[in-house]
């Protein structure tokens, strides 16, 4: 379990901006199993590379190595994603995207909801399957096919690469 | 052993737990909210009546007095969620109490509940109608309201009566601001 759920870490932008962030609390056996319940009804890839945890969420993932999540748990207007991408030196990808990449689900209400990192392009026949590694909330960590998130329904996908 | 609805449908309390658990930011988990709340609303046919209300605040009280003293997030967090955004659009005091005390809490693991509940409170001081006494009136003016500010009668606020005092909220929402002429 997280000790002291709630408390932040000392987490700055590339360019030297604090990022607002916390760890959350975990979810409980019970409170996975029941939401379990519904996401195993189809909207699960497969099995959890990392199990539920309140640790970290997707931005906390791509731009945090897993340690905490951003913005703080329940935090309405910290922090938008875009500027982090700025920040850190994030360029929208031209053309396709590649390993390494990070991927983007933007809201109809111009909010990116959901982060994840590309790992893989998988080629099947002509078609590219784009992999992506993220964590889905408080559940856990998964590689999924870009259009099989939560998240992903009724998002616009947009890929981002490091300037060099 | 696993969780049973109160109140709502089980597989829409399951379907919230997946939905909610997964949302990474606040306002993503209001939107599910949203969703989902809409839908059970629909699934009543009539919308919420006046018994449906008394039950559903007591079931929030008592799901809320489950997880607030919980140190993980419980599945009673997701039935409360659908809950609130069920009642979030009625006209009833103990409806703001409930949002208000909700409203409170900032810390794991109900800083999700909480921030939902002040959403909610700015979106119903949004919709409220003010209505203010002409001597009020003059020491008062609206600084974002669209339309016409009714002046007349007795100072009344439909909905939650703390959210007068919202000088201080968040910029960038849809309230209505009221500032000292």
């Amino acid at each position: 379990m997280n000790p002291s759920p709630g408390r932040s870490l000392r987490l700055d932008t590339y360019d030297g901006q604090a990022v607002p962030n916390s760890i959350d609390a975990d979810p409980s056996a019970e409170m996975v199993a029941l939401a379990m319940k519904f996401g195993l009804k189809g909207y699960m890839p497969g099995p959890w590379i990392i199990g539920p945890t309140g640790r970290y969420n997707c931005h906390g993932l791509t731009f945090a190595s897993r340690r905490t999540n951003i913005p703080p748990a329940g935090d309405p207007n910290s922090l938008q994603v875009k500027d982090l991408l700025a920040r850190d030196r994030y360029s929208l990808r031209v053309g396709t995207p590649r390993p390494g990449d990070i991927v983007s689900y933007t809201s109809a209400h111009g909010e990116i909801i959901h982060t994840g990192v590309v790992v893989r392009i998988d080629v099947l026949g002509d078609s590219r399957q784009i992999i992506v590694l993220s964590k889905w909330g408080g559940l856990g960590e998964c590689e999924h096919h870009v259009n099989a998130c939560p998240d992903a329904p009724d998002s616009k996908i947009e890929y981002w690469t490091l300037n060099s | 052993m696993s969780y049973e609805a109160v109140l709502l449908p089980q597989d829409l309390v399951e379907e919230a737990a997946f939905r909610l658990l997964s949302s990474s930011t606040a306002s993503r988990y209001a939107q599910v909210v949203d969703v989902l709340s809409s839908r059970a609303i629909v699934g009543q046919l009539i919308g919420p009546d006046s018994t449906w209300v008394s039950r559903a605040v007591l079931a929030s009280r008592t799901l809320w007095s489950r997880v607030v003293g919980a140190v993980r997030r419980e599945p009673e967090e997701a039935e409360l969620a659908v809950l609130l955004g069920m009642l979030a659009t009625v006209t009833d005091s103990d409806v703001d109490r409930l949002l208000n005390g909700i409203a409170q809490y900032d810390q794991a693991p109900v800083a999700w509940l909480g921030a939902l509940s002040r959403a909610t409170l700015r979106r119903r001081s949004s919709n409220s109608i003010v209505t203010f006494a002409p001597s009020l009136a003059d020491s008062m003016e609206p600084s974002n309201l669209v339309g016409s500010l009714a002046t007349a009668g007795d100072f009344t606020h439909s909905f939650a009566p703390s959210t007068l005092d919202i000088e201080n909220a968040a910029a960038g929402t849809s309230e209505l601001v009221l500032k000292a002429a």
